[in-house]
């Protein structure tokens, strides 16, 4: 499997437009006052909103070349998935939709996975062999791609978190699709790691832009996407499991799909000097925040990089079983 | 950064018990043959595998939990 000059090219251009986009797109939203407040700041520090059509804008033009190029259909249908997450994405950052209305309408973006056949009714996994679930593996495709685009939006509540997560969970993928041999996939996967970096160098602590739901959305959908298109299913899981816990925990301490700036006890308290600690009324939900500070309150950056650093952790394991499953 | 190594500890647990769950799947739930002859049965069996891989992945929600709040109960109450 070997990538040329001008698949290189790509990945560059990705990140070339992704990060010229992102810069422009600060100047508008600051010019015409679309900031909301950055609530983890001490004092009131208001952030550029929604920073996702830059990301939008970076990950279809690259896509758009990447078919050209590959002439793949599977490449086809992930920018079907980017294009229709990303439109409820921007409807989301203008018009909230809410808590239940957001999934449902995610279902739609697995219909361009389905209705174009790209996919392998196969799971592979270690020395179990692979198994075919013809009859389940639509309805599967159907679920994942709402669960990996809610999954990295409610991760995205720290500055950076959810394009530098998607940066260190997006490698066992490549990794295992290079193992793989599928140049393709590799591309597609080299295009998201470069349109998430462009956008981490405003995004990281202290933000400069926040990527909106039209961002996070995006980027979780396509992750799905690839992981899905790509047949490293399992891989995917693996990797994402630190924000997979944290939507599991969210949604099991809420009992329903609630938006974030729904909540009546939040899970954290920033303090007057920017510290922030656990919530300990038992009706706050249980976050991945609130668990690394509880009993350890914290400023914003040292949660970031545990964030990063449990990332690091999942990216691994998830790393250590891709090679298992494709060399051995 | 205090907690983070009790994080990756319950992060390694949280990927074990994926491991565990997708191994019986794969070995015992997947490959099992349909036993019935009358018709739908093919159905049925998938229903049932369905059934029962999602039991399984509720166990794993229900240990996780567990896990969970004990670690923030007593993180809470140090």
């Amino acid at each position: 499997m070997n990538l040329g000059l001008i698949e290189y090219g790509v990945v560059a251009m990705a990140f070339i437009i992704t990060y010229l986009a992102t810069n422009r797109l600060i100047s508008l939203l600051v010019g015409v006052k679309r900031e909301v407040l950055d609530y983890h700041k001490e004092g009131k520090s208001f952030v550029a909103y929604p920073g996702g059509p830059a990301i939008i804008f970076g990950l279809i033009s690259s896509l758009l070349v990447s078919i050209i190029l590959t002439n793949d259909i599977r490449i086809i249908a992930i920018l079907g998935v980017v294009i229709i997450s990303s439109t409820i994405g921007i409807i989301d950052d203008f018009k909230s939709l809410g808590g239940r209305k957001k999934p449902l309408l995610l279902l739609l973006a697995s219909l361009p996975i389905i209705l174009l056949g790209a996919y392998e009714p196969n799971l592979d996994f270690l020395f179990f062999g692979s198994a075919k679930l013809s009859i389940i593996y639509p309805l599967l495709i159907l679920i994942s791609i709402p669960v990996t685009a809610n999954t990295i939006n409610t991760i995205d509540v720290l500055n950076g978190v959810s394009t530098g997560f998607v940066i260190i969970t997006a490698i066992p993928l490549l990794i295992s699709l290079f193992l793989i041999g599928d140049s393709s996939m590799v591309l597609v996967t080299l295009i998201l790691i470069s349109v998430c970096l462009a956008f981490f160098v405003f995004h990281k602590y202290p933000s400069k832009v926040f990527p909106g739901d039209s961002g996070t959305l995006t980027l979780g959908a396509m992750y799905g996407a690839i992981a899905i298109v790509g047949g490293v299913e399992l891989i995917g899981v693996f990797a994402i499991l630190p924000a997979i816990l944290n939507s599991f925990f969210y949604l099991s301490s809420m009992r329903d799909f609630v938006e974030h700036k729904n909540i009546k006890v939040r899970p954290t308290r920033v303090l007057k000097d920017g510290t922030i600690e656990a919530e300990r009324n038992d009706d706050a939900p249980i976050t991945l925040v609130r668990l690394i500070v509880a009993g350890n309150p914290s400023k914003e950056l040292p949660i970031v990089n545990t964030i990063f650093i449990l990332s690091i952790v999942s990216a691994i394991l998830a790393t250590i079983i891709g090679i298992l499953t494709w060399v051995i | 950064m205090k907690n983070v190594i009790e994080l990756s500890s319950i992060i390694f647990i949280a990927f074990l018990l994926v491991f565990l769950v997708s191994a019986i799947i794969f070995t015992i739930i997947v490959p099992l043959e349909n036993p019935f002859t009358f018709q739908f049965s093919e159905i049925l069996i998938v229903i049932l595998k369905l059934v029962v891989s999602f039991g399984l992945f509720l166990i794993w929600v229900f240990i996780i939990q567990k896990i969970i709040t004990r670690y923030l109960k007593k993180k809470l109450n140090s």
